[in-house]
């Protein structure tokens, strides 16, 4: 009887292998976000990293690199500190009863190398050489100084990935600079970035600033998003679709920031 | 350590390497080859469906992990379904017609890609012939030219 069993299941061990990573592979999928799930990829992240950059290793025992960070921390600092004069001085304008509007905009930010940009068939992700030793963790918001990359979806101890606009899984809360306009951005399969369901009674036009509006628990407000390429009605007539194009250009991104802390007004 | 598991590793060190450093120089409109599917169609085909479906598993986990994909699991879950189907074609390159086997090879690598973007794309916003013209179609054709230079040029055997 056993005999029988064990040849029954020798004769099938392909299958019900087979049936059993199918499965396995399913689950992890299927509970992506969960916290196991994540720190299991980040895990893997850090483990494998090293195939990733060996150029960047020899470069990182050099001087040089801490002194870019602290320049480029802050040129990142004085650039946003430019984008928020422009939107107060536009508040200004709408409330003049606001002379006395301070600026209190505080990023705590952490300047990271790039080491590996979408090298898979799928996704649009990049991996960065800081994790939880930097005080990284899941959901933080990175940007450079052309404005917003994306957020970490994944930190491990020394390596993070970041999860980029263009992926058509992401979604962000923006804001339309001059009309005021709220609405989500988010990237088409073929990488364009869209707002979808504008009121057709908003003069959202081409050229337009588009800013992070505050209202994600990710992203602070009134960072650089892009800017509107074109604006189109939908087919039914009844909203508008703005095509944003982004200040970032992906492919040449070589150096983000993660933002540790925020303070909003 | 058995010499098989030290080659598997190899194997896999190599093609992880492979996509990492020249998938990006080599990609064509976001098109790029996959060195993975070609290592683990390799391995299964050399070593048999139980081998290439854990090696297709463990790499695959691998590349979601290293390479970058958002949907954590699914490169996995494609690539060990290469594995068991390559595992089909363990020691019969010889006995088959070459068109044939470069057929069934190619088939392989549609059915990887069929999954892939299927998954991925799962957004409603491109219909099943623009994926499969714009992704699932040229991707295959890219990935199975270099299986075939890679098997032409280092003929796979056992």
């Amino acid at each position: 009887m056993f005999r029988q069993i064990y040849n029954l299941v020798y004769d099938a061990i392909d299958y019900i292998v087979f049936g059993i990573l199918l499965l396995a592979a399913f689950v992890i999928l299927l509970s992506g976000n969960s916290p196991q799930i994540r720190k299991l990829q980040g895990n893997i992240t850090d483990t494998f990293a090293f195939l990733a950059y060996p150029k960047h290793l020899i470069k990182k025992t050099t001087g040089l690199i801490q002194e870019n960070k602290k320049l480029r921390r802050e040129n990142l600092r004085l650039k946003q500190r430019n984008s928020r004069f422009i939107e107060a001085y536009k508040e200004n304008q709408r409330y003049e009863k606001l002379l006395g509007f301070t600026d209190s905009i505080d990023y705590e930010v952490l300047p990271c190398r790039v080491i590996n940009f979408n090298s898979m068939a799928i996704g649009k992700s990049l991996m960065i050489d800081a994790g939880k030793v930097d005080n990284v963790t899941n959901n933080l918001p990175v940007v450079c100084t052309d404005g917003v990359v994306g957020k970490v979806v994944s930190a491990g101890e020394t390596t993070s990935t970041v999860q980029i606009m263009k992926d058509v899984n992401y979604r962000l809360s923006i804001r339309f600079r001059d009309s005021r306009e709220l609405g989500i951005l988010r990237s088409r399969d073929n990488g364009v970035l869209e707002v979808r369901e504008i009121p057709s009674t908003s003069v959202v036009h081409p050229g337009e600033e588009v800013i992070t509006s505050g209202f994600s628990n990710i992203y602070p407000a009134d960072l650089r998003v892009g800017k509107v390429k074109e604006i189109r009605q939908s087919k039914n007539g009844r909203y508008q679709i703005a095509t944003i194009e982004s200040y970032v250009d992906f492919r040449s991104l070589e150096e983000v920031f993660v933002i540790l802390e925020y303070k909003n007004d | 350590m058995t010499k098989k598991t030290l080659n598997f590793i190899g194997i896999a060190f190599v093609a992880l390497f492979l996509q990492l450093t020249l998938s990006r120089w080599l990609s064509i409109q976001e098109i790029k080859p996959d060195f993975l599917v070609i290592a683990i169609i390799i391995i299964a085909q050399t070593e048999g469906v139980l081998a290439g479906e854990i090696f297709g598993f463990i790499i695959g986990l691998i590349a979601d992990g290293i390479g970058l994909s958002v949907l954590f699991g699914l490169s996995a879950f494609s690539k060990t379904i290469v594995g068991f189907l390559g595992g089909f074609l363990e020691n019969k390159k010889s006995s088959l017609n070459p068109f044939y086997y470069y057929f069934i090879i190619i088939t392989i690598i549609l059915i990887h890609y069929i999954i892939l973007y299927t998954i991925y794309y799962n957004t409603g916003q491109m219909s099943l012939q623009i994926k499969m013209l714009r992704y699932v179609l040229p991707s295959t054709i890219y990935t199975s030219i270099f299986y075939i230079l890679l098997d032409n040029i280092i003929p796979i055997r056992r």
